[in-house]
């Protein structure tokens, strides 16, 4: 994992996290080198989601910013042992996403007289955010898989294989397809878990 | 009967065929199909990414942001690189191997169970469950209905879908319980009464939270599983003494709430 170069290296010597639970954990206590570990490692994923969802970079920017500073401010609710912290972030993405096309939305209200079916025009296109925040968090939580968890659950999910066929294309057991394909999904629905409190 | 097995409940999600008493307990437990339809969703969810979404690295201005608000100004100096390793779908280092090879050791334990997946794509099962006992005839909030207190805070106007109507209403905390607060004013004269809902932006998917107050009034328990994030827009409509738990389609005020 790059780090940065010599500066970082040296914090890592006072105890900078280096796995995801680090990360994690710190974030719950306090540690306000895991909010910058946190950013660092998860900052692309938040940005990027907000970016796509709204189309806008400076309303993007922004949401960016609010997830982790309302992140940071209501770390009490996140629970290291109950969800993972881009699961929990990602939850708040929503939120701040679903926020900013709310202001939006108002702004445009109070530039024009809204007819009713205009209305409706930007209900249709607010429809999309979460499927947005699902199909990054998804990617990212199957990064963080065994390999071989990934491998049979990529065959699955976008080659649309079946449990046979990925194991003649792999070479595997068919049992251990399976047992992989078992495996990943429980640890990818676990990864996918947001906490209690992500929508604060 | 004790509740089916994760790593079983995995096999059905899959097309597998796993013992038949788990088929069967599945019909019966409202808990092991919610967890059943979580494993679909991820299924569903991983089938709809198959064109991996590209990302990108916020500017550099987001971080300083940051820390500015929060006040952190020894990390300020020290903007963070984003780690090159980032993007979600690059390899990972051996270390992440380890933490996620024990994660998936206890991920079929009872230390999972009860967890619930929040997303979005949780909230079908929820609504259903929901949906379930309002429709039983004694609603859940029923039982826990005080007097209205009041949620502190100020309130977000609703629109009028009538033009004598007046409403707003806010969410947050009352007594330690999440609530939403809601005011009428100027309601049509009914011989029914008027119902609080919670739905997503699309009007498809609804929550029944409750009845409004004779004034106008109501303060309104909500369920922690209930994700605001997805149901962020409250509804009051007017409803007829027929027996049925279905929105009637005449709504009175509709709009997103504050939260405080
Ligand atoms: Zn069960």
């Amino acid at each position: 994992m790059s780090w940065g170069g010599p500066r970082v290296l040296a914090t890592s010597l006072y105890g900078v996290p280096t796995t995801d639970e680090d990360i994690a954990k710190g974030f719950a206590l306090g540690d306000e080198a895991c909010l910058a570990a946190a950013y660092r490692r998860w900052g692309s994923l938040v940005y990027s989601a907000a970016s796509r969802a709204l189309g806008d970079s400076e309303e993007a920017k922004d949401v960016a910013q609010q997830v982790f500073i309302g992140a940071w401010r209501g770390r009490a609710g996140f629970r290291p042992e109950r969800g993972t912290l881009p699961g929990w972030l990602m939850g708040i993405t929503r939120f701040k996403i679903a926020d900013a096309l709310d202001q939006r939305s108002r702004r445009r209200r109070d530039l024009e007289a809204v007819s009713a079916a205009k209305a409706e025009d930007t209900l249709v296109a607010e429809a999309t955010p979460n499927a947005i925040v699902d199909q990054l968090l998804v990617r990212e939580c199957l990064a963080d898989l065994s390999d071989a968890q990934r491998q049979v659950l990529e065959m699955t999910f976008f080659d649309d294989l079946t449990q046979m066929q990925i194991a003649e294309r792999t070479g595997l057991p068919l049992g251990t397809v399976k047992t992989h394909a078992r495996r990943g999904l429980i640890a990818l629905k676990r990864k996918m878990e947001e906490v209690d409190g992500a929508a604060q | 009967m004790p509740h089916s097995d994760l790593d079983e409940l995995a096999m059905l999600a899959l097309g597998d065929v796993p013992p038949p008493s788990v088929a069967a307990h599945v019909l019966d437990c409202t808990e092991c199909a919610a967890e059943l339809a979580d494993l679909r969703r991820v299924l569903d969810v991983g089938r709809s990414a198959a064109e991996p979404l590209e990302l990108v690295e916020p500017p550099p201005e987001v971080w300083s942001g940051i820390c500015a608000e929060l006040g952190l100004s020894s990390q300020g100096a020290d903007s963070p690189t984003l780690d090159e390793d980032s993007p979600a779908y690059g390899s990972r280092p051996s270390s992440q191997e380890d933490v996620s090879i024990v994660a998936d050791g206890k991920a079929g334990g009872d230390g999972s169970r009860r967890r619930r997946w929040r997303s979005a794509l949780a909230l079908a099962a929820a609504a259903a469950l929901l949906g379930a006992a309002a429709g039983s005839g004694l609603t859940w909030w029923a039982v826990d209905r005080q007097e209205p207190s009041t949620v502190a805070g100020t309130s977000r106007a609703l629109d009028p879908l009538l033009p004598s109507a007046l409403g707003s209403a806010r969410m947050g905390d009352a007594a330690g319980q999440r609530k939403l607060d809601v005011k009428v004013k100027g309601l049509p004269k009914t011989t029914g009464y008027f119902e609080v809902w919670l739905m997503d932006r699309s009007h498809k998917k609804l929550i029944s939270m409750g009845v409004l107050g004779s004034d106008g009034h109501a303060v309104l328990p909500v369920p922690d599983n209930v994700d605001l994030v997805e149901y962020p827009i409250v509804d009051v409509s007017v409803q007829e003494f027929n027996g049925s738990p279905e929105h009637s389609g005449n709504s009175v005020v509709r709009g997103a709430f504050a939260s405080t």
